[in-house]
């Protein structure tokens, strides 16, 4: 859940305005942040399928050029470590708001289709459901249980998962102390360089 | 998918934040509404204020716009005629109606392009009648007079004034500026003295007015104050302007008293009533003082005329001063220009010799592959060979540094030369094992010397010795060092010296000149019976053998090496062994 925040909107708006040097380095304080977050989770990610899943891994001599997608939109996301990892990103500028009126300030995401699977599977049905089409009937629970899930479940949502949302649990507190400590501290000097006329029409 | 995002923050600002945006801006502006019919009173002071701002900004730029007319005047020599330019500008302002907003830039063009007051003011005359006539703006008439003065009559042309391209084609400026003038003769002066004519000078009048009142303003409150920031000038018109309309409103309240009074209703009554109040006073007062600081701005303004007059005839000294020393540095840089070009040169032709030299350059090249050779032997044999080839290398270049010492004429360098020819050629002998016969260099230097072949003494001298030796009857005798002369080899040796004594020939023999044959003699000296004399042949048999010195008989290598010298030494003469044409 994230926390909710008023008025950071419009000080990085007077920031950029009125004080680029110190919109610079509130960005590069987060950034900081989110990056030890990225990199945590990027090393959550195994080099190899995880679970004994080795026909998930990825071989690229063998992967077929064509798709036959009848029934299917895509193949199957192969297991691709390098590829999970380039897709663990951050990003530091505030979208859209959401069907509820709510902007996004920050946020780390995890955006490759293997990744979120690793991320996330098992989460609903620890035991699989059966549906898989495989001889094995233990396919589906042998494919979900890939190792254990990390994180907490509230009501509303679920943050758990194997890679970002482990790295999330783990260094939360202090990660999101920091940035909003970066946060205050900015506040804090704009107000200070409006007071001492520095930064003119500002008030 | 769900997509996998952990959102740190989120702020709110969905629609429901625009909405209460909205409705506290339309509160806002009601309350501002409500506001403002509440402070309707105030607005009078306001307006005042505003007219006092307008009124100081119109003059902040009137003072502007003399300044930069001063100023182009100033920079195109005419800087003596800034306060008749002025003058002018002003006459024309009322006279015809047009503001000097629109006056100033034009004369300044025209100025600028004619370098000439006289000129200028002719033609803005002739550009103001022009504009009135066609409506066209001054601006744009100026552009085209300024432009046809120029030489470009184009937009002149185009102006549609009735003068045809062939015109202004043949006809020269002033004949088509005098053209005009006939054309649009007064059409300025019509133009001011109609119904618009009177409000627009009305309207420059009114610009005059609020220019005046804002210098005023100025003035005033730099007087007051003693400060000239910006800030504080503000506060003082603020002030001012308060302090102006609470004396207009105290005005209207006496007036109104007045009128209660009947006897006062009239205007000398009014009159006198105005001047009776603090603000006639005050009127007198700045009257005083405007007249004090324009009889100071004439003066300021004459002297400085006079100034820019001694600023312009010391600036045309310094200028002409200043051409003469510019042209002497010129000259000397253009001459260590050339020194610098003619220095480039023969460092470039230089380098060529050496890049060009291509017989120096093969020899190094051929040394240095022998020494990358010399590396990779595998035999004694090889060895040798490689040596030898080395050694003859070293010889070839001693030649060449031969060659270019004798050319150079140069004794010492030649001497030396020679000195590391016979070195080099004895290091060759010994490493092919065979002597070396040197070859004495110092008769190619005797060589060079000039000889005087013939003369009388010797060839009376010739004669005679030839008549001794042919006939045998002359007196004379031959001399110990007479070159020996070549009779017919097959004639009997009639006529031989009988002059010689025993112990001359035996001298000769000993040194070699005549070696009988079959004496066992044989060695350096030869054979008698080829040496050709008379009576080498007793018997008269005789055999002549001929022997034809061709220098080394070289082996297959060194007359390739011989070829390739020639070759090189050919190429590097000049004398291609190409035909014309030949790439």
């Amino acid at each position: 859940m994230p926390v909710e925040v008023r008025g950071v909107i419009a000080l990085r708006k007077a920031l950029n305005a009125y004080a680029p040097d110190l919109a610079k380095q509130l960005t590069a304080e987060i950034t900081q942040s989110l990056k030890v977050i990225q990199k945590s989770a990027r090393g959550f990610v195994p080099s190899s399928a995880p679970g004994g899943l080795y026909n998930w891994d990825r071989r690229s001599a063998t992967e077929p050029k064509a798709f036959n997608t009848s029934g299917r939109l895509r193949p199957f996301p192969r297991y691709d470590a390098g590829l999970i990892k380039r897709g663990i990103v951050y990003r530091t500028g505030y979208g859209k708001p959401n069907s509820r009126g709510f902007r996004s300030l920050f946020r780390i995401k995890n955006t490759s289709a293997a990744g979120m699977i690793y991320e996330k599977a098992g989460r609903l049905n620890p035991n699989g459901t059966g549906e898989s089409k495989s001889n094995n009937p233990n396919a589906g629970a042998r494919f979900v249980q890939q190792g254990p899930l990390y994180g907490s479940k509230k009501a509303g949502q679920d943050m758990r998962g194997r890679v970002l949302y482990r790295a999330w649990a783990q260094d939360e507190g202090k990660q999101l102390k920091a940035i909003f400590d970066a946060i205050d501290k900015t506040d804090k000097a704009f107000k200070a360089r409006i007071a001492s006329g520095a930064v003119k029409g500002a008030a | 998918m769900s997509n996998v995002v952990i959102d740190i923050a989120a702020e709110f600002t969905g629609k429901k934040a625009f909405k209460q945006a909205e409705t506290s801006t339309d509160k806002l502006s009601k309350g501002v509404k409500s506001l403002a019919k509440t402070l309707g009173l105030a607005f009078g002071t306001q307006q005042v204020l505003a007219f006092a701002k307008a009124s100081v900004k119109a003059a902040a730029d009137d003072e502007k716009a003399q300044k930069q007319l001063a100023l182009a005047l100033k920079n195109v020599g005419l800087g003596r005629d800034v306060a008749a330019s002025e003058a002018f500008i002003q006459k024309l302002q009322s006279e015809f109606g047009v503001v000097d907003d629109k006056l100033r830039p034009a004369y300044q063009a025209l100025a600028v392009a004619t370098g000439d007051t006289a000129q200028s003011q002719k033609l803005l005359q002739i550009a103001l009648d022009i504009s009135a006539s066609t409506g066209k703006d001054l601006q744009s008439v100026t552009g085209a007079i300024t432009k046809a003065y120029l030489g470009n009559n184009t937009a002149l042309g185009k102006l549609g004034v009735g003068i045809s391209k062939a015109d202004l084609k043949a006809k020269s400026f002033d004949e088509v500026m005098n053209q005009l003038s006939d054309t649009f003769a007064g059409a300025a002066t019509a133009s001011a003295n109609t119904f618009q004519g009177s409000m627009d000078k009305l309207s420059v009048a009114s610009a005059n007015v609020q220019e005046i009142i804002g210098k005023g303003i100025i003035d005033a409150l730099k007087g007051l104050s003693e400060d000239t920031t910006v800030d504080d000038l503000a506060k003082g018109m603020e002030d001012f302007a308060l302090f102006t309309a609470d004396a207009i409103r105290g005005v209207g309240v006496l007036l109104e008293a007045l009128k209660a009074i009947p006897a006062a209703v009239n205007l000398p009554g009014l009159k006198f009533a105005m001047q009776a109040t603090g603000l006639g006073i005050l009127s007198k007062i700045g009257a005083a003082e405007r007249k004090k600081q324009e009889a100071a701005a004439a003066r300021a303004t004459n002297g400085l005329a006079h100034l820019a007059e001694l600023e312009s005839k010391y600036a045309n000294i310094t200028l002409a001063t200043k051409k003469k020393i510019t042209a002497q540095e010129l000259k000397t840089l253009k001459a260590k220009q050339l020194q610098l070009a003619i220095d480039k040169a023969n460092l470039a032709l230089g380098k060529s010799g050496d890049v060009f030299d291509m017989e120096k350059i093969s020899l190094a090249a051929a040394e240095r592959n022998q020494a990358e050779q010399l590396g990779k032997v595998t035999s004694q044999a090889q060895l040798l060979q490689i040596t030898n080839d080395l050694a003859r290398i070293q010889i070839k270049q001693s030649i060449l540094a031969l060659e270019e010492a004798i050319a150079s004429k140069d004794v010492a360098a030649i001497t030396a030369a020679t000195n590391k020819l016979n070195a080099d050629l004895g290091i060759l002998g010994v490493l092919a094992g065979q002597k070396v016969k040197l070859t004495e260099i110092e008769k190619i230097l005797e060589g060079m010397l000039p000889k005087d072949l013939i003369n009388l003494a010797n060839l009376n001298e010739a004669i005679r010795l030839l008549g001794v030796i042919g006939a045998g009857t002359g007196t004379g005798t031959v001399t110990k060092n007479a070159t020996p002369i070549l009779g017919d080899p097959n004639a009997s040796p009639v006529g031989f010296p009988t002059a010689l004594t025993t112990a001359e020939i035996n001298a000769l023999l000993e040194a070699g000149r005549f070696v009988p044959s079959g004496g066992g003699g044989g060695g350096n000296a030869g054979s008698y019976a080829s040496s050709g004399f008379p009576g080498a042949t007793k018997n008269g048999s005789m055999n002549v053998y001929v022997n034809v010195n061709a220098g080394t008989v070289a082996n297959p290598e060194e007359l390739t090496t011989l070829i390739q010298d020639a070759v090189i030494s050919l190429n590097k003469r000049g004398d291609l062994l190409t035909y014309a044409g030949s790439l």
